[in-house]
């Protein structure tokens, strides 16, 4: 095909674009869903824009809204009448289509040709619960309007209830002055954002001393430890996963704050790729450094670090982003909800709201929108610190 | 050893030393309790007992194990076909295209929002009553499936759904990164000796394609057979009837649920076994395969 679009062939556009989509729309059903009813999540059409839809009719003189309950069609069968029925019956109405000057009804998956004699609906109100019958299907009226239920999301923020005190929960000391926490969300934001932090910060600092002193650094065995980090890398996080929760049990660190940061601080990953970083600096800085009298730690301090900017940026943005998102550790070592960092509250919900989607759907936006906001914003970030580690790899 | 020497080698030491103190205790330490766990029975009462090898045994025996480890294999189907579209993504995204970026962006999108909120999303889209899936076959006119209910279907959309959510990620960014490391000038040289599209792509681009294949092919490999268990948990528990638990799901309920440790570090080792001798073929094939320049 020689047609280019946006120097492109056309094709091949269509078929980027197409991918584009499919990678956007099941975030906007997510959005479309949040923002819906109940019944109208329950819906079998495909409809992204959030409707409500009311029917009247007139009773006495006023008008009264109503709920369908069903809707009937008497027919004269022209030919052939299903089994069990009469020439003349009564059949539901989604059973009976008109197309052009045909009339049929559908039934077991047959056409049977059939005339519509007449038609009508059975419809209850809405506020007195009375059910009218034999109204006119064309005397109802239909309003359906754009009726997005933001409310939504503020049921969602506050169904989760739990019961603490802040510095209480934090330091694990009764205080004078103190601030209560009621809604789950606010304590499972500032408990992810807790960990993240913390564990984000350990690993910078412990794996790039770390990292200095086997790259820079001579002391005896420091290549035979420096291999014993490397064998471990090969070791799948579930050896030391069993034995590392027996320890936190028998530390009686459950739903605690050391439990959920201090084994994540520790990964060989973080003093390998910084280790491998700083053998790539020049050694003439150092070297004048050393000149000038400088210690080692003055070194590592001010000039190793500033120069290894990009690296520990890349450390430290994949070192959050894996805390955030981690759910199996924090699953097993938090039972209270007051500890529960987003992934496992927001599992709980699960169990709070079983089939009500447009809820859950609302407290999955509520836990991706700020990812999205920060990745939208950051986006060349991380896409070049994912080609750094792999360089590296 | 020298006033000097004496110097750095201390400072060594203390350098390493809050890195290496947490390793040992939380890393290195851990590696050898497993080891000896393996051959206990225990739930950290006051029942510990010694088991020799039966937890092994008893492994190798368990059917449920080999079709957990069915399972897992099954769904790392999804590994080749992903890669697969994540070269072709990169390889049209590596011309010179208005709006790049944002295409870039839109495909790292569900990488980037990877967890919780996107397997509940996924899972009400897969709902089999009323969600977008069935919606959409509905609107058809064909039936509606199963997809997380039955058992023909839970493995193949979990795979559809790692697809989705992988296809543009990672290996896309790995992809395009080692594309545009392939010198021009060869291009050049391929039209002028009067090379095809397909014959440009052999000769040309795949040879500088094949060591980020092969350390994507490893990586995918490791982490897909410890994987599943988020997936699982969250979506469909495991099932149905057990057709969507993975061996890492398995462990977690030996964790958690049985709370039999012993019995949990075997498994545990069984899948690092698994880890190095699928690592192990890799590296022997990759050898012969991957050329470095």
């Amino acid at each position: 095909m020689k047609y280019k679009v946006f120097g492109l062939n056309i094709v091949t556009y269509l078929v980027l674009a197409a991918c584009g989509v499919t990678m956007v729309v099941p975030f906007l059903w997510m959005a479309s869903s949040s923002l819906k009813r109940e019944e109208d999540v329950q819906k079998s059409e495909i409809r992204f824009i959030p409707r409500t839809t009311k029917r009247y009719v007139q009773q006495n003189g006023e008008r009264v809204e109503v709920r369908v309950i069903s809707e009937k069609v008497k027919v004269r069968f022209a030919d052939q009448t299903p089994d069990g029925l009469e020439p003349v019956a009564e059949v539901d109405a989604h059973l009976f289509h008109e197309s052009g000057d045909r009339s049929y009804v559908m039934m077991e998956g047959r056409k049977y040709a059939a005339e519509k004699l007449d038609t009508w609906a059975r419809v209850k109100t809405v506020e007195t619960g009375e059910t009218l019958d034999g109204v006119a299907p064309d005397s109802i009226e239909v309003q359906s309007w754009i009726d997005p239920q933001w409310h939504n999301y503020a049921d969602a923020w506050n169904a989760f209830k739990i019961d603490t005190r802040l510095f209480e929960q934090l330091f694990g000391l009764r205080m004078p002055v103190d601030v209560p926490i009621r809604t789950g969300f606010v304590m499972f934001y500032l408990n992810s954002t807790i960990v993240a932090v913390c564990i984000t910060l350990g690993q910078l600092v412990t794996c790039s001393m770390a990292a200095y002193a086997f790259s820079r650094l001579r002391f005896p065995w420091r290549d035979q430890l420096f291999f014993g980090y490397l064998a471990t890398m090969m070791i799948p996080g579930a050896v030391t996963l069993v034995p590392v929760f027996m320890l936190i049990k028998l530390l009686n660190w459950v739903d605690t704050y050391q439990a959920l940061i201090v084994p994540g601080v520790f990964s060989a990953y973080g003093t390998f790729l910084l280790r491998q970083f700083f053998m790539t600096l020049p050694s003439e800085l150092e070297e004048a450094a050393k000149i000038d009298g400088a210690g080692f730690f003055r070194i590592y301090w001010q000039i190793a670090l500033p120069l290894s900017k990009p690296a520990l940026a890349t450390l430290a943005t994949f070192t959050f982003m894996g805390s955030w998102r981690s759910f199996l550790w924090p699953l097993l070592v938090t039972q209270e909800p007051r500890m529960y960092t987003l992934p496992i509250a927001l599992q709980q919900y699960q169990t709070l709201y079983t089939t009500r989607w447009h809820l859950m759907m609302a407290a999955s936006m509520i836990v991706l929108i700020p990812i999205i906001i920060v990745f939208l914003f950051n986006q060349r970030y991380f896409v070049e610190g994912v080609k750094l580690t792999g360089m590296k790899g | 050893m020298s006033g000097e020497r004496r110097r750095e080698a201390l400072a060594g030491y203390l350098f390493i030393l809050p890195n290496f103190l947490g390793f040992l205790v939380f890393v290195l330490g851990p590696v050898v309790a497993a080891l000896a766990l393996g051959f206990v029975e225990w739930d950290l009462g006051p029942n510990l007992a010694f088991v020799g090898l039966s937890n092994y045994r008893e492994l190798i025996m368990d059917g449920m194990f080999w079709k957990y480890v069915f399972n897992t294999l099954f769904l790392m189907l999804g590994i080749p076909l992903g890669m697969a579209g994540s070269l072709v993504l990169a390889l049209v995204l590596n011309q010179k295209i208005r709006g790049r970026v944002a295409f870039r962006t839109v495909y790292f999108l569900p990488t980037m929002c990877a967890g919780v909120a996107i397997f509940f999303l996924w899972k009400w889209i897969l709902d089999a009553d009323f969600g977008l899936a069935n919606q959409i076959l509905v609107s058809l006119g064909l039936n509606k499936i199963g997809w997380l209910t039955t058992v023909e279907w839970a493995k193949p959309s979990l795979i559809l759904m790692g697809l989705w959510g992988g296809i543009g990620g990672f290996n896309m960014i790995l992809y395009l990164a080692a594309l545009q490391n392939v010198p021009r000038h060869l291009y050049e040289a391929a039209d002028i000796d009067g090379a095809g599209r397909w014959r440009k792509f052999w000769n040309v681009t795949w040879p500088y394609l094949t060591p980020t294949t092969f350390f994507i092919t490893i990586m995918s490999i490791i982490g897909g057979l410890q994987g599943g268990f988020e997936a699982a948990y969250i979506m469909t528990k495991g099932g149905p009837a057990r057709s969507t638990t993975t061996i890492s799901y398995y462990l977690f309920q030996n964790i958690y649920n049985n709370e039999r440790f012993g019995y949990a570090a075997a498994i545990a080792w069984a899948l690092f076994l698994m880890v190095f001798v699928f690592t192990l073929i890799n590296w022997r094939l990759g050898g012969k395969l991957v050329s470095y320049d």
